[in-house]
């Protein structure tokens, strides 16, 4: 504790971790803060093989984003809550419960403490998610200035 | 308005044209906001004039929203421009520190200024009919045909108690404005809006007028959130008021009012997908309300997320139009805007003439049925717990319905 003083500090060293643990690709999408049933979706990824994946960020105290990744769990295939300190053990069996992995970002790195397992999804409410996601990605495309 | 039927308005925003169109059927009238008609007046009057000369033949009318000028607003909006220039408000904010600055003929003046918008809406505001009469689908509506606001609400602001010179300035200005109405277009209805921070206050309030229909407000009354010592204050002070032969409209509220039909109230005002309560104080903020599914068995919005799991255990249904056709997550922002009104409706049409005992009673059969039906939900414990804390305001209500 103490390097990271915001959720979206959390976001960028996570997302390059991502990448190198081939999580997410050339063909992936990324979208931060994606607009989805009322609500934003901290990051949300899409790979090439149209799997989707929901993150929801805290520093600390993981309930109310063991809520809100639940929900993800609903309309992504799977759903995560990443946090900068290791989630008590009615957290972690909080999310076992409703089916939510979950992600330490250390020191070194973050690091996997409990999978999330597969949802299975509506396809009609995953067909909704994925054009979500494209569409937001699109808008970033045009709003963004070339890297 | 005030008649036997509980009235259902909708209150209107500028981006709810598509939706209040659509909607044509699940409501009574239309509740215009000030700032609304004021700002954007030609199509604000386009579009609810050819609503009035429809074959629906909607009846609007324009809420002054004069609490906006009861504080001081940092940054007014171009809307707050135009509806405090249409009243002819003062912008200095001495006023706002002392009402009794008012003077008769600046008084005179404001009710002057309103009771002629409001009686030459159709013509000042028309100019944009045709374009909307298209879209209607009726290209053949006449502006002739349309009509003027149903009954103009006169100006008025928030006030506690009888000596509050807020309520001084109220009944000053209603008793100019229904004056200058008179003058203009005699036998329009000039309706007096009280409004008040406080439930305790208003039987009070009320009691000291002698006008038999009025629209009542009380300031920040969450229907889910207040305690049943406030909800009984508002019920009784509904209550008596009936007894004594006045007819009264909600200007915000929710399924609450609509079970104070039991003790006499005539209709209620909402906006659609929220709007069931307001702060005056946070009326210079505006914006849409966040995508929310209503709930009809709790009475209340929830995350459509929560509906769709409740809706897949089959703890919820909804037969109206929208869900027809769809579960709640797969409903779009409009869907659920319309799904919410319809449900509304559907609680008056099925709550209407009842005692407040006998809908006591069917509140409980309602609540019991929802618990048991989540209880043995196959369902993740904290969606269930999530959607128990979504009904714990019922049993309030039910106690209120008996107390009242």
């Amino acid at each position: 504790m103490g390097r990271y003083t915001t959720e979206r500090e959390l976001i960028h060293p996570f997302v390059a971790w991502l990448a190198s643990n081939r999580r997410v690709g050339p063909g992936s999408v990324v979208v931060e803060e994606l607009r989805w049933s009322g609500r934003k979706v901290d990051l949300a990824t899409l790979t090439g093989a149209n799997r989707a994946t929901a993150y929801e960020f805290k520093l600390n105290g993981t309930k109310r984003a063991l809520e809100q990744a639940a929900y993800n769990g609903l309309a992504f295939d799977r759903s995560y809550v990443v946090t900068a300190v290791r989630p008590s053990e009615t957290s972690l069996r909080m999310a076992a419960e409703v089916g939510v992995g979950v992600i330490v970002v250390e020191r070194g790195g973050p690091r996997l403490i409990r999978p999330s397992p597969p949802s299975a999804i509506d396809p009609r409410i995953r067909r909704k998610l994925l054009r979500t996601i494209r569409e937001a990605s699109d808008v970033r495309c045009q709003v963004l200035p070339p890297a | 308005m005030f008649g036997a039927k509980f009235f259902h308005l909708l209150s209107y925003g500028a981006a709810d044209q598509h939706t209040v169109r659509e909607l044509r059927g699940a409501y009574d009238g239309l509740l215009v906001p000030g700032t609304v008609a004021a700002f954007q007046r030609e199509g604000t009057g386009g579009f609810v004039l050819t609503l009035s000369a429809s074959e629906a033949r909607t009846p609007y009318v324009i809420d002054p929203r004069s609490p906006l000028f009861q504080q001081v607003i940092d940054e007014p909006k171009k809307s707050h421009v135009s509806l405090r220039g249409i009243l002819g408000l003062p912008a200095d904010a001495d006023y706002v520190k002392d009402p009794a600055k008012f003077g008769q003929p600046l008084v005179e003046e404001v009710a002057n200024n309103w009771a002629q918008f409001n009686c030459h809406y159709q013509a000042k505001a028309g100019a944009k009919f045709e374009k909307y009469a298209k879209r209607l689908g009726t290209p053949d509506l006449k502006l002739e045909t349309a009509s003027a606001p149903e009954l103009v609400l006169a100006p008025y602001f928030v006030a506690n108690e009888l000596y509050d010179p807020w309520w001084d300035l109220s009944s000053r200005l209603h008793a100019a404005t229904r004056a200058a109405v008179a003058r203009l277009a005699p036998g329009k209805p000039c309706v007096r809006v009280v409004a008040t921070e406080d439930a305790g206050a208003l039987s009070s309030l009320l009691s000291s007028l002698e006008e038999a229909h009025l629209f009542v407000w009380v300031s920040d009354l969450n229907e889910a959130k207040a305690s049943v010592g406030e909800l009984t204050a508002y019920g009784r002070a509904i209550r008596d008021a009936t007894a004594r032969g006045q007819s009264l409209v909600a200007l915000y509220g929710g399924f609450f009012a609509v079970l104070l039909a039991t003790v006499g109230l005539r209709g209620v005002s909402h906006g659609i997908g929220y709007g069931e309560h307001r702060n005056w104080i946070e009326l210079p903020q505006s914006g849409p309300p966040p995508a929310r599914y209503y709930l009809p068995e709790a009475h209340c919005y929830v995350r459509p997320e929560l509906a769709d799991v409740l809706w897949g255990a089959q703890v919820t249904r909804c037969d109206c139009p929208v869900c027809k056709a769809a579960p709640p997550i797969l409903l779009e922002y409009h869907d659920l805007m319309m799904h919410s009104v319809h449900c509304r409706a559907q609680e008056i049409r099925a709550w209407q003439g009842l005692s407040s005992q006998e809908a006591a009673a069917r509140l409980v059969a309602e609540h019991k049925d929802f618990a048991s039906r989540l209880k043995e939900a196959e369902i993740k414990q904290p969606f269930k717990e999530e959607a128990a804390r979504h009904a714990e305001h019922v049993p309030r209500w039910i106690a209120v319905l008996r107390e009242i």
